[in-house]
């Protein structure tokens, strides 16, 4: 069994070895590199869905204004604040810092817990441009309803399948000219997402000259009325949502990929340059969408009525665009548990799982809660790295425990993470909401816990 | 060059659903309008990838 689990700790090194050693100060990036990185990283086919549930579960126009401003500020925030001081001080990854505090193992479940929610996601994303292949090329087929959990037709499973395993092939035949397409694709998505809402405005009875725009957004978009069986939504539920959409990447620090390359920490900032034409812009636009279609969750019927085929084309390349990297990092996750397989295997493999993934409704129609889930399981990781990195100097507790100890597993850091999604699972509070607590928990539980190492002067 | 022509395609799948908006033109036209103005952006955006 050791040895087992020395083969796929030495295999999982082996993947990660060209991130080893911290970036060279001659690899950093300027700020404009940054700033168009993530302009085109958060217009996606989420977008379409996500802003559209904002309108079924009946928030006001004013909440959803200003609990997007909040919510879209505190995140870029907490990239400034939380994730890029850490990856530009380090210039590691996420993965060699973990591995040094918490050691192999834990990255191994990591990994492991990491590919299983990109699997779901990219799920989800086959689900949405099946809801668009099923209206642009006329198959009929239902969009499942909000309330599915299980495929309601045979033509849904069939069709997703299909999309999943054209989506598998393309992503193992070429992943790298997709990922350079996806880059192309992000600023027509946005024009679509533009043109989709401004083309809805006659049928909500908007005038020529915008004079009674918010009105009509008040009234018949953003009005405040929840669609049957969806629970209403107010200002905090919007501004957390708008928070944690990316909290597996900020809090939970996987974007220290990315910051280990920036110049300066402030470079978090340039988040702004994606997220407010992304989680701001598009999800207005979508929820303008929506309303255009009698406020029905049919990602592909409510494209092809604001903007024809080009609107059926975008939810599908959306899909398609964002799908791919997904699966593509599911592989990379999993590559450490299945050492020797090919590349084209393990894409192969994943995409296989996603598409059947994809054939459940459930992850589609609740994706808003999976958002929420996806970051809840990774925060605690963030948690733990923000407290070795921070508050362990301060307290003259020694760093990286399992490097030093030679550790395959830090029981602790398994012991804060379990219990702190144990403690979330409890918590009498909205699911939005549970990570923000559970956060300041796991860094309080994982300092507590490592006070007995306490040294008589300040360390590392 | 091709920046700018990919740049006048995004300006022109705009300009469609505007003038949608306004009463300029039906419904029909200005979907094919924003459909022809998509492949224009992938002909030009997509080759000044390439050459870049």
């Amino acid at each position: 069994m050791s040895s087992k689990i020395a083969s796929l700790v030495a295999k999982m090194d082996e993947l990660n070895e060209f991130d080893r050693e911290p970036v060279h100060l001659d690899k950093l990036q300027p700020a404009s590199r940054f700033a168009g990185l993530f302009a085109g990283e958060h217009v996606a086919a989420t977008e379409f869905v996500i802003g559209a549930f904002f309108v079924l579960h009946g928030v006001h126009a004013r909440d959803l204004l200003l609990g997007l401003l909040l919510g879209n500020v505190l995140a870029i925030l907490s990239w400034t604040f939380i994730c890029a001081p850490i990856a530009v001080r380090t210039r590691l990854t996420l993965y060699w810092y973990l591995r040094r505090t918490a050691g192999p193992g834990l990255t191994l479940i990591y990994n492991v817990a990491n590919a299983l929610l990109y699997c779901i996601l990219a799920g989800a994303m086959i689900s949405v441009s099946a809801t668009a292949i099923g209206i642009g090329f006329g198959f009929g087929i239902p969009t499942p309803s909000l309330n599915d959990i299980l495929p309601n037709s045979v033509e849904w499973v069939a069709l997703t399948i299909a999309i999943g395993i054209l989506f598998t092939i393309l992503a193992v035949l070429g992943f790298a000219a997709l990922s350079r397409f996806a880059q192309v694709c992000s600023p027509w998505l946005f024009l679509i997402f533009v043109a989709g809402a401004i083309a809805t405005f006659p049928a909500l009875g908007v005038h020529a000259n915008f004079d009674n725009l918010y009105e009509v957004m008040r009234t018949k978009v953003w009005n405040g009325t929840p669609v049957p069986g969806q629970e209403q939504f107010g200002f905090w539920q919007i501004a957390f949502f708008a928070w944690f959409a990316n909290l597996a990447m900020h809090i939970g620090l996987s974007d220290m990929a990315l910051f280990r390359y920036a110049r300066h920490w402030s470079y978090g900032l340039l988040t702004s340059t994606g997220i407010f034409p992304g989680h701001y812009l598009a999800w207005v636009c979508s929820g303008i969408m929506v309303a255009g279609v009698d406020r029905s969750m049919d990602p592909g019927r409510m494209a092809y009525t604001a903007a024809g085929l080009a609107g059926v084309l975008a939810v599908a390349i959306a899909g398609w665009t964002t799908a791919n990297p997904t699966i593509y990092r599911a592989g990379l996750a999993l590559q450490s548990v299945t050492p020797n397989w090919p590349r084209w295997k393990l894409t192969l493999s994943t995409g296989l799982i996603t598409s059947f993934l994809a054939c459940f409704p459930v992850f589609f129609v609740r994706l808003l809660d999976y958002v929420a889930i996806y970051g809840l399981v990774l925060m605690p990781i963030g948690a733990v790295v923000f407290a070795e990195h921070w508050i362990f100097p301060k307290l003259a507790i020694p760093k990286y425990e399992a490097e030093t100890r030679g550790l395959v597993l830090n029981w602790k850091v398994l012991v804060v993470w379990a219990g702190t999604l144990a403690l979330c699972a409890v918590m009498p509070l909205h699911l939005f909401y549970r990570w923000l607590p559970g956060y300041f928990a796991a860094i309080i539980a994982y300092v507590a816990l490592n006070l007995n190492r306490r040294s008589a002067s300040p360390c590392c | 060059m091709l920046l700018i022509l990919a740049l006048l395609s995004l300006a022109a799948g705009l300009y469609s659903a505007l003038a949608f908006f306004w009463g300029n033109i039906d419904v029909q036209s200005y979907r094919n309008l924003l459909l022809g103005a998509t492949f224009a952006w992938f002909v030009f955006a997509t080759l000044r990838a390439q050459r870049r």
